[in-house]
């Protein structure tokens, strides 16, 4: 059996503390890890597979090992692996982990169970998904950049090729916002804001042999064995929040030209809708309206187009040099 | 409610049969549109991902297998009338036993057959690919649709199987009703077969609407409209999706000696579809008439 060391370290906190020496318990005890993305400091006594972070502020974020229940209390919504209702979420996933975000998303417990490998810590997608629409930020499944007019968001649904294009962006000098998961808040005058994320893109094998063999270089383990998908950092990352400029709805076509045309608000705000990461934990959330809220402030506010790439045949790179002509330039 | 596959080794007529019922449920004048058919893939990675709360992308392909049933549950609480969803996948065991298309989240199966000599001239244009290789593949009892490990495609990854192994695997099991539907039958009485169907999905067959949907689905239809919009599941490189839809083409575009390979392969399956005679006798004739 494989046991991830967090398994490990579970198992003999909870089963063996009285028996270990002072010396180890003070280790466990002290054990924390920082991480800082979407605007918000999160620490953990679990290691996540995130970029670590410097300590310091408050958490806005606390993630600890705990007894999880194996349901939430009266759930508004459930469905697949999660229950939710206004405040609290909870994932489960089979013989693996439970996760429990309660108090807005500002305390997350986690039962890692004590077999099961270690595919829970990589599902924490939807965790995270949680806390941040928790406190009304809208997610979207985007990769984003920073240029020096605002941010540009790729828009679109799994395997599309939201990383791989954000990945060839920042080779032409832009900056990485978020991968993945974008976060939105719309500010006090109605404007769209896109937050800083992670500094990593997470690149599979293929999209790593198709980009600069700098990014083959720089990637990391695996995230999981035999997985073939890569955190790498992108060289060039803004934390900081930048207004929504432009959304671009990515999608593929058989053909091979590529096609970039405007797209219509109302189409603009179906693809916004549709393509919000765990769009379906909202209504157990409560979380409807503040995200209907954004994404009305982001059509409105945001130029929207749809971008249409060759299904084949179309090295990242002319992709990124096409869409760049119509990019303005990296921030200074 | 449930969910009803429409199961088929791919280019056995499966986007034609949901063609057909996209008509007869909508029972418009004009033809729907290709790109708004009902009974999509089932294997959707959007769909899987944004239902379970899961990342399919960072799980293996037994952990996506294990996840399936619950996924398909959550279709199926979702469904307030018969969704027919899109598969070529066989029927298959999971690695813990169950069915991956079992009762109650399923309650029949529209198992659609072709003769598979003339899947081997549709599926080789379709991979653009030689006759020769596309045998080969419809004799892996390994072989998968979309991704390998090095990537991700909006599809999870699909066993497709071999032709004779995903063919039996529907005949053979016993937790579903079939209706079983050959291309070549509904290609000579499509309106019988899609009454067939619909009676079966429960959709109460009315002939008026049977005329129009046939209608509206034949072939220069189709691809007029593939003409003029594009069809979003037209795979890249590929001119046109929607080819000829003929039955028979094998007879000019394989060699004996391929036609020969398919048989020694899949004979016993063929003959349970009823299609081996008439290739013996092909071969036995075309033998004697060369000679």
């Amino acid at each position: 059996m494989i046991v991830s060391l967090q398994d490990q370290s579970a198992i003999a906190v909870e089963l063996h503390p009285i028996h270990l020496p002072n010396a180890r318990r003070a280790d466990f005890d002290r054990r924390s890890y920082d991480y800082r993305a979407y605007g918000l400091n999160f620490n953990s006594d679990v290691e996540l597979p995130w970029p670590a972070a410097a300590p310091g502020g408050g958490a806005d974020v606390a993630i600890r090992r705990g007894a999880v229940p194996p349901t939430l209390g009266s759930p508004v919504d459930e469905r697949g692996c999660w229950q939710a209702k206004p405040g609290a979420y909870l994932l489960a996933v089979d013989g693996a982990s439970r996760w429990l975000a309660t108090e807005g998303g500002r305390q997350v417990r986690v039962a890692p169970a004590s077999t099961g490998g270690d595919i829970g810590v990589h599902l924490l997608d939807s965790v995270l998904a949680a806390c941040l629409q928790m406190r009304g930020i809208l997610t979207l499944h985007a990769s984003a950049i920073a240029t020096a007019e605002g941010a540009v968001l790729f828009v679109g649904s799994v395997g599309i090729g939201k990383s791989t294009l954000a990945a060839a962006l920042v080779d032409r000098g832009y900056s990485l916002l978020a991968d993945g998961i974008v976060g939105v808040v719309v500010d006090g005058g109605g404007m769209p804001m896109a937050l800083g994320g992670f500094p990593l893109i997470r690149l599979w094998a293929d999209a790593i042999d198709a980009l600069d063999e700098s990014w083959g270089q720089d990637a990391g383990a695996p995230i999981r064995p035999g997985i073939e998908n890569y955190p790498v950092p992108a060289r060039r990352f803004r934390a900081e929040a930048c207004a929504v400029r432009t959304v671009y709805v990515l999608s593929s076509t058989a053909d091979t030209e590529v096609v970039i045309e405007p797209l219509p608000p109302v189409r603009a705000v179906a693809a916004l809708i549709r393509n919000t990461f765990r769009l379906r934990h909202l209504r157990g959330l409560g979380e409807q309206d503040n995200h209907l809220l954004a994404v009305a402030a982001v059509s409105r506010q945001a130029e929207t187009a749809h971008l249409v790439r060759p299904g084949a045949h179309c090295p990242p790179a002319a992709l990124a040099a096409r869409v760049a002509e119509r990019l303005p330039a990296a921030c200074p | 409610m449930s969910l009803i596959p429409l199961a088929s080794y791919p280019k056995s007529g499966n986007t034609w049969m949901r063609v057909l019922l996209s008509n007869y449920m909508a029972e418009e004048a004009e033809p729907v549109s290709i790109n708004a058919l009902a009974g999509g893939n089932i294997g959707s990675r959007h769909q899987f991902d944004e239902r379970l709360g899961l990342s399919s992308a960072a799980m293996t392909g037994d952990e996506i297998l294990l996840h399936r049933p619950r996924f398909h549950e959550s279709l199926a609480a979702e469904a307030d009338s018969p969704v027919f969803a899109k598969t070529h996948e066989p029927f298959q065991r999971l690695p813990d036993g169950a069915s991956l298309f079992a009762p109650p989240s399923f309650s029949g199966a529209v198992c659609i057959f072709r003769n598979p000599l003339d899947v081997a001239v549709s599926f080789a244009h379709h991979l653009q690919c030689g006759i020769g290789r596309v045998i080969e593949i419809m004799g892996d009892p390994e072989a998968y649709l979309g991704p390998n490990r090095s990537g991700i495609y909006p599809m999870l990854p699909s066993l497709i199987s071999d032709w004779s192994g995903n063919v039996s695997s529907w005949l053979d099991q016993k937790e579903l009703p079939v209706q079983a539907v050959r291309y070549e039958d509904l290609h000579t009485d499509t309106e019988t077969v899609l009454e067939a169907v619909a009676d079966f999905a429960g959709l109460a067959p009315n002939p008026a609407r049977l005329t129009l949907a046939v209608e509206n689905s034949r072939f220069h239809r189709l691809s007029e409209q593939e003409k003029r919009v594009g069809f979003g599941e037209r795979p890249p490189n590929l001119p046109n999706f929607f080819r000829k839809g003929r039955i028979g083409d094998w007879r000019s575009v394989l060699s004996r000696d391929q036609v020969r390979r398919v048989v020694e392969r899949h004979g016993p399956a063929m003959a349970r579809l009823g299609y081996l005679d008439e290739v013996e006798r092909f071969l036995a004739t075309d033998g004697r008439a060369r000679r």
